[in-house]
């Protein structure tokens, strides 16, 4: 899984986690954890790592984390992917309006987004047994 | 029974032979206008919004419909009040009305479901929250479609309504086939 920081199999050095964190500009707590549950670095080893320190370990391994993207936080901020995809299914059958979609993706309320939402269903005809 | 409602009565204000045709139509049914209806197009006359002129317009053509209603308190109130929330669906309010003629449209006419409620409205989210409290929403161009096929209005002249929208910025721009063939995209939905 490491090969490409070149090193052994199954084993997570510091310089693997700090390469780690910048590609994927996660925390190290966060690392570790997702490395403890996919079953690559024990608890205890894990503790170890975040005992000698986030900032030291970044100064020591400063090759392979140039941009600090690891301990910078970037203040983006995503709606959950099930909640867009909830909503995107339910405007797509008329539950919901297409507000609440617009404002998830952040988009205007236009014809549109409409269209595109639409795209993938059957265009009914605006039929209705209403008598003038 | 019909329920006109806001966003619908201001179309109508863009063009007076369009509404003239609405309202030949329409006024062969039993109507009802909703108190909130009127103070919303006075608090939308009041804005710089570039609807505030139609909003106007429209309040000087309610000659046509009964007096308005009230709606019933604390009850129709309070689910007018969420319905607002759900048709503005977090975004804020232009001003305190918005959206709040629909509201109490669709809180008035879907505990009337006896009377078979039918909501003459104009903005898609208004439709779908009606749609799915039990009220037959309309867009006033889903109404022009049916007007054509019950030969109420030619498609020429309803097409000609529909460019007097498009040109005044108020709708897209729909054809006579369209019109007659009720493919209307979204205004024809739900």
């Amino acid at each position: 899984m490491l090969a490409w920081l070149g090193v052994e199999p199954n084993t997570v050095s510091e310089r693997a986690v700090i390469a780690l964190m910048e590609h994927f500009g996660v925390s190290m707590a966060a690392l570790i954890y997702q490395l403890n549950i996919i079953g690559v670095l024990s608890y205890d080893d894990g503790q170890q790592l975040r005992s000698r320190g986030v900032t030291s370990l970044i100064e020591r391994h400063r090759d392979v984390a140039p941009s600090g993207a690891a301990t910078t936080a970037s203040h983006i901020r995503r709606p959950p992917e099930r909640l867009t995809r909830q909503a995107l299914a339910s405007a797509q059958e008329q539950r919901l309006g297409l507000s609440v979609l617009a404002s998830l993706l952040e988009r205007d309320d236009d014809e549109q987004l409409w269209q595109e939402i639409m795209a993938s269903q059957t265009q009914a005809t605006a039929s209705t047994d209403i008598v003038l | 029974m019909w329920f006109p409602e806001t966003s619908a009565l201001v179309t109508l204000a863009v063009h007076l032979p369009l509404q003239q045709a609405v309202v030949a139509v329409l006024s062969a049914h039993p109507l009802v206008l909703v108190k909130a209806v009127v103070a919303e197009l006075e608090e939308l006359a009041m804005t710089s919004d570039i609807t505030a002129t139609w909003a106007g317009a429209a309040l000087s053509q309610l000659d046509w419909l009964p007096e308005p209603v009230p709606l019933d308190d604390p009850v129709g109130v309070e689910l007018a009040v969420s319905l607002q929330e759900e048709i503005a669906s977090g975004r804020p309010l232009k001003h305190p009305m918005e959206h709040f003629g629909e509201a109490a449209v669709i809180s008035l006419a879907c505990r009337a479901q006896r009377l078979k409620p039918l909501m003459l409205c104009d903005d898609y989210n208004a439709r779908v929250a009606a749609k799915n409290h039990g009220v037959e929403p309309l867009s006033v161009h889903k109404l022009l479609h049916l007007m054509i096929r019950q030969g109420k209005v030619t498609a020429a002249e309803a097409a000609g309504f529909a460019d007097a929208l498009h040109a005044a910025g108020r709708a897209q721009d729909y054809t006579a086939q369209e019109l007659s063939s009720g493919r209307l995209a979204r205004v024809g939905q739900p």
